[in-house]
């Protein structure tokens, strides 16, 4: 193998990947894409905006507090919550859509609101089919004024999708979000949690107040990731990523009284491995290099000022599957909550249109033109496409999936 | 013109098909390949290659995302290009940056056993890419797919140069650790 075969290689990323790569940092997350992307696309392109950090290991189960086991916070019973987050009185319920275009030569972005419809939870299977599975997880951690708290969850490995709710909390107020037509939270300003799997985040409007943000998170999990999922304050809930220039300045300044230019030569050199440092000595002249140690060194104390090393871990259960129905030999599964599409085994890479008809003839349009009715959706292993729903769906009424106009009968 | 328009227009062999894929994507196409040749005669001639590749894959080919399916072409005959031209002419550029650093996790030099078709290391590269959080993997891909510097990057995402260059340099150990876990010599 050579460089070139590598470079090569790389460049077999997939469409949908290299797609994604090109959101910048202040693109909410699925409702602006690249112009002349069909609307469909957006199933690939939808993903939650994390921060960079790598957070510390260390976790400190001192600052982990467990509440009463068994006790919900945001919802009196599991039933409550599931109706609520898979209902259709979420206050962000129902869109027509809308298409903006950027001025011409602006940039080659047009900004989509998609058209969705949420639908009432059917009580029958949220106590029966998902209730069962909803686990009381009531943890806590504390970082620069806010508490998240980790309420309920549920996942189902029957598709590797899940759901979790849980509180932010500040007594001084949180800081700026915005909520797009759907529901969909983001934070301008850096997103104050993190998460360990992808995932898309609602506000849960009726239980949120000026001091206290409810959230379903809906995640999707990716073994490739580990084992879990993981959820942290980030260094966002200690500042603004607007202040994060002027504070890392600061700690510039405040690490060149302490430091030699020496030691910070020897700080990039030892960061660096033999071919990248060589390459550094090419492009830049001793005083960039010291000038970059300091920086490194500034933002080291930056991440362990404004970096939380607590977190909250949740095992996911292999065992914890939803009813599921497979279609296509296998290539398509599908439950109440999310459906897992195998590009590969349908030689459809594509799929952009996918509905459901049940025997009664209706239908639930979950991706077609600019109708997106999901709440998140990724690809892995490139052409593996997991979706997850905004309703509940009772998977032995299913009469066909029909993706990209073919039809898989279940 | 929207995506599946212009691709119509391939399906029904119309010349309108190459014009409108010009004015839509004649400027980004000629960015990527210029950030590979970095010279605007050479990258014109790459990009008017691209539209030639592109009548001819199409049909039967409909690509799944268009902007990127032409990124593809772009950067393969860019970096033919680049690869043809003597060393003089490629110059330092960021394109012989972007090759040495990747350089760093394969061996020094292949034997023949080492030399795996591209499309297998291909494979083993998308693997690999899904290991990574979501930020790293675009920082990756900005820097190795579309040859972006590293303050071009911190640009686009919000962060500082610095920070881009220690994700770059600690996802290349993971490419290494992993491309040997894969079998491959490193």
């Amino acid at each position: 193998m050579t460089r070139e075969d590598l470079f090569l290689a790389i460049g077999e990323a997939s469409e949908s990947r290299l797609a994604r790569s090109e959101w910048t940092a202040v693109s909410p997350s699925q409702k602006t894409q690249m112009e002349g992307q069909n609307m469909k696309k957006t199933i690939s392109f939808k993903r939650v905006i994390h921060n960079v950090l790598v957070a510390a290991l260390i976790v400190s189960m001192l600052a982990v507090t467990a509440l009463a086991a068994g006790g919900f916070l945001i919802f009196d019973n599991p039933a409550q919550m599931l109706s609520a987050v898979f209902g259709n009185e979420t206050g962000y319920d129902i869109s027509e859509g809308s298409i903006t275009h950027l001025p011409e030569g602006e940039s080659d972005m047009i900004i989509v609101e998609p058209t969705f419809e949420r639908v009432p939870a059917d009580e029958t299977l949220v106590k029966e089919e998902l209730e069962p599975l909803v686990e009381a997880v009531g943890q806590s951690i504390s970082w620069y004024g806010y508490t998240l708290t980790v309420d309920a969850h549920i996942y189902d490995a029957a598709t590797g999708c899940g759901l979790l709710t849980y509180t932010l909390e500040n007594p001084d107020g949180i800081k700026p979000y915005e909520v797009h037509s759907d529901g969909e939270i983001w934070f301008p300003g850096g997103e104050p949690v993190y998460c360990s799997q992808s995932a898309n985040n609602f506000i849960i409007q009726e239980k949120t107040t000026d001091t206290s943000l409810a959230i379903a998170c809906y995640y999707q999990y990716n073994a490739a990731r580990g084992g879990h999922l993981e959820l942290e304050l980030s260094q966002w809930a200690a500042v603004n990523n607007s202040d994060s220039e002027r504070i890392l300045e600061e700690l510039v300044a405040e690490v060149k009284k302490n430091v030699t230019a020496e030691e910070a030569y020897r700080v990039v050199k030892d960061g660096l491995d033999e071919e990248s440092f060589a390459m550094a000595l090419e492009t830049m002249t001793e005083e960039e290099i010291i000038e970059q140690g300091y920086v490194e060194l500034a933002c080291d104390e930056f991440n362990r000022l404004y970096e939380c090393n607590d977190k909250i871990v949740i095992d996911l259960n292999a065992q914890s599957e939803l009813k599921h129905v497979a279609l296509a030999d296998g290539a398509v599964t599908v439950s109440a909550i999310a459906m897992r599409i195998d590009g590969n085994a349908l030689n459809n890479t594509k799929l952009d249109s996918v509905r459901i008809r049940y025997t009664d003839g209706s239908e639930y349009v979950i991706s077609e033109d600019y109708t997106l009715n999901y709440t998140y959706a990724s690809w892995k292993e490139a052409d593996v496409l997991t979706i997850s729903f905004n309703r509940i769906i009772d998977v032995e009424k299913i009469a066909a999936v029909i993706i990209d106009g073919v039809e898989y009968p279940a | 013109m929207e995506d599946e328009t212009i691709l119509d227009l391939y399906f029904a062999r119309d010349e309108r098909a190459v014009v409108e894929t010009d004015r839509k994507y004649g400027g980004y196409c000629f960015r990527l390949a210029n950030s590979i040749l970095h010279n605007d005669q050479d990258a014109e001639e790459t990009v008017s290659d691209t539209w030639l590749r592109a009548w001819n894959a199409i049909p039967p080919q409909r690509p799944n995302v268009f902007r990127m399916f032409l990124a593809k072409i772009t950067r393969n005959l860019a970096f033919t290009r680049w690869r043809s031209q003597s060393a003089e002419k490629r110059g330092g550029g960021e394109m012989e940056l972007v090759l040495e650093e990747l350089a760093g996790c394969i061996a020094a030099s292949g034997s023949v056993d080492d030399r795996l078709k591209v499309k297998e290391l291909a494979r083993t590269i998308r693997a690999f890419l899904d290991t990574l959080p979501d930020r790293e993997q675009d920082i990756f891909l900005r820097r190795y797919f579309f040859v972006e510097e590293s303050e071009t990057i911190a640009k686009r995402y919000g962060m500082k140069p610095a920070a881009v260059l220690r994700s770059l340099s600690r996802t290349r150990a993971k490419l290494k650790t992993y491309l040997q876990k894969e079998g491959y010599a490193v």
